[in-house]
């Protein structure tokens, strides 16, 4: 079977009657259990694999896409509304969805989330056809040493390009890497700064800081807020119009990221996490006005977002093409594929071909039923943000403490989201930005280890990295990065002189 | 010595560092682990306090947003901002003792007063609805089973 062939049959399943259903019904779930803080794709997924049991598998595979999309956008939707990023990869969507959304323009703020996404996501999943088995290659280059620097170049490249005082957004970095340590150490099985508390053998949450952070911390500077006036710009806060200069200024981000988005979410790790944050930092890089990042920017909202579902594609390469999954999410997705008796791997192409289109087909799809399903409802969901303040911080807070109980069932993480929360509004007061903290958890845990890895590899030698190109390239652009900036500033100052 | 906001926040950092160097030093050692436990503590640790020796000597940029606000909203305000953290701490207190449905609902109720909403009936019905809805969702439809306390369901 050719591959024009498998990509007809594919979306010949996809676009029957019953197959428009599940997706359909796929969508609507996913996007309601994305919603809900702390409950992502993996639960979503998880949830829905019981309901597959005994189904058609072409048509469990497409609730499962449907899941999947669905999700992702919900998660999207309460970072944007409600400052509450329920997933690693929606973190970097709330610096300037939510601002947005504070300035009237919430449904706005969704509808360039939910295109980018789909663009995004078509993209990705584009490039998959194409390039998938070439690609599988690639990422198996990658070790530990490559990661490392990988990682640690989001993290300067985060630092470096924050408004304000880089030596605070540096510290920032380092005491979210700090709070990463806290737990067992993976490699030699010692607890580290647990002071004998079992509660905090296995590390803290990342949910716990996400929401205490940027929701809680949100919700100390709402009641404060609470009795400014703002009705009169929300009127039109359900309104999708998305004009001619906005659309132009989002199409850079979302062409760019879509290709670096897809590329970062083919390496096994925190694909989708990382791409959005690299897209973030490369378009401010590159933005002619960088200043209004973080204030509702178009650019700085779209280019996340494209990015995130370009690396959820991403990431199917190396689960499609060699069976292995590379990130949690997909993971959960392997376990469902095995249940429903479909086995990826090098092989699942040429023996099963209709199965491997009629994936790749199903999540096209089920990307435009996302697209066709949720734009219709943005003006509704946006309302949320016209409940009166006093009542919607109550309910937010509420919302914050369900989400972090669901995951763990332990009074002890309600307690640690609420120092967090009192943590990330002191920072606010002192002008720490959070980005680089949360990025710097998120990432800490992997950064340790592959560093360790690596130093384990060379056998304690520093010069393991230097052996290697594609680390020492990645390493050059972390000094770059650091000592970049001050450099321009020196030459900016001297240039009038001149 | 602490005429500056950076530098008291970057004593406050310095000590941090310092216990956070000392807990890395007690850390157990293996012998014939080439990378030991303690070594990227060791790296962070020294890393913030340099950091935080830098901070004590910068300026003080310009007010946050944020502060400047929790100066115009004067003591009471700053007070309210404690009465709803100590509204969060009895949630998590009384939560699994008096179960998910009325903690949830007390506190939606109480909190929506207290930050001066006055139409009690909505607010009623809001922090009655609320949780039941979400009890409902999690327990029989995501089978994720909150806390069911004093009540009989």
């Amino acid at each position: 079977m050719s591959v024009l062939e498998g990509v007809l049959s594919g979306f010949q399943v996809a676009f029957s009657f019953q197959g428009l259903m599940f997706i359909f019904i796929g969508v609507f779930l996913g996007t309601i259990i994305g919603m809900l803080p702390g409950l992502g794709p993996i639960t979503a997924i998880g949830v829905m694999i019981p309901i597959s049991y005994g189904m058609n598998v072409e048509m469990a595979l497409l609730m499962m896409a449907g899941v999947y999309y669905g999700a992702v956008f919900g998660g999207s939707t309460s970072s944007i509304l409600l400052n509450a990023p329920g997933v690693a990869g929606t973190v970097a969507t709330a610096f300037d969805g939510y601002p947005m959304a504070q300035k009237g323009h919430a449904g706005k703020a969704l509808a360039i989330a939910a295109i980018s996404s789909f663009a995004g996501g078509t993209v990705g999943v584009i490039l998959l056809m194409l390039f998938a088995p070439a690609l599988a290659t690639v990422a198996v280059a990658f070790g530990p040493a490559e990661y490392f620097a990988l990682m640690l170049l989001a993290l300067t490249a985060i630092s470096s390009l924050s408004d304000g005082s880089m030596t605070k957004a540096l510290i920032s970095g380092t005491l979210g890497f700090m709070v990463a340590t806290i737990g067992i150490d993976g490699q030699t099985g010692t607890p580290r700064f647990t002071f004998g508390n079992v509660n905090l053998l296995n590390g803290i949450e990342f949910l716990i800081i996400a929401l205490g952070l940027f929701a809680l911390a949100e919700v100390w500077s709402l009641i404060l807020r609470r009795k400014d006036k703002t009705a009169e710009h929300m009127h039109n806060v359900g309104s999708l119009k998305i004009t001619k200069d906005e659309a132009k200024e989002m199409s850079g981000p979302v062409g760019r990221q879509s290709v670096l988005g897809f590329l970062i979410g083919v390496l096994p790790g925190a694909g989708a996490t990382i791409a959005s944050f690299i897209a973030y930092i490369t378009e401010k890089k590159i933005a002619k006005k960088p200043e209004e990042f973080g204030k509702g920017s178009v650019k700085g909202l779209a280019a996340p977002e494209t990015a995130n579902n370009a690396a959820t594609s991403g990431a199917f390469v190396p689960l499609l093409s060699l069976g292995i999954p590379g990130s949690g999410t997909t993971a959960v997705l392997l376990g469902a594929l095995l249940v429903m008796g479909v086995q990826p791997g090098p092989l699942l192409m040429e023996d099963q071909p209709t199965l491997f289109w009629g994936v790749i087909a199903s999540m096209y799809v089920g990307n435009i039923m996302l697209l066709a399903l949720n734009l219709p409802l943005i003006p509704y969901i946006s309302k949320i943000l016209l409940i009166p303040r006093a009542m919607l911080i109550s309910l937010v807070t509420v919302f914050c403490l369900i989400g972090v109980y669901a995951l763990s069932f332990n009074t002890f993480d309600l307690y640690l989201l609420l120092i967090f929360g009192v943590v990330g509004y002191i920072m606010k007061l002192l002008k720490f930005p959070p980005a680089p903290f949360i990025l710097a958890f998120i990432l800490g845990g992997m950064m340790e280890q592959s560093l360790r890895k690596a130093l384990t590899i060379s056998n304690g030698s520093l010069a393991g990295f230097l052996e290697r190109p594609i680390a020492l390239v990645i390493l050059s652009f972390v000094v770059l990065s650091l000592i970049g900036p001050p450099i321009f500033k020196l030459f900016r100052k001297k240039a009038p002189a001149a | 010595m602490l005429q500056t906001t950076n530098r008291k926040v970057a004593i406050v950092l310095f000590i941090v560092s310092l216990a956070y160097l000392f807990f890395s030093y007690n850390l157990p050692e293996y012998p014939y682990v080439p990378v030991d436990a303690d070594a990227v503590p060791l790296v962070l640790g020294f890393l913030l306090l340099i950091l935080s020796i830098s901070l004590f000597f910068q300026k003080d940029e310009e007010q946050s947003e944020e502060s400047k606000k929790v100066q115009q909203s004067g003591i009471k305000e700053v007070g309210m901002l404690i009465l709803i953290a100590g509204y969060i701490f009895l949630y998590v207190l009384l939560l699994e003792t008096l179960g998910f449905v009325v903690v949830s609902c007390l506190f939606i109720f109480l909190t929506t007063i207290t930050l001066g909403y006055k139409r009690h009936i909505i607010n009623a019905i809001v922090s009655l609805a609320i949780p039941l809805l979400f009890y409902y969702a999690f327990n029989n439809i995501l089978k994720i089973v909150l806390p069911k306390g004093i009540l009989p369901f």
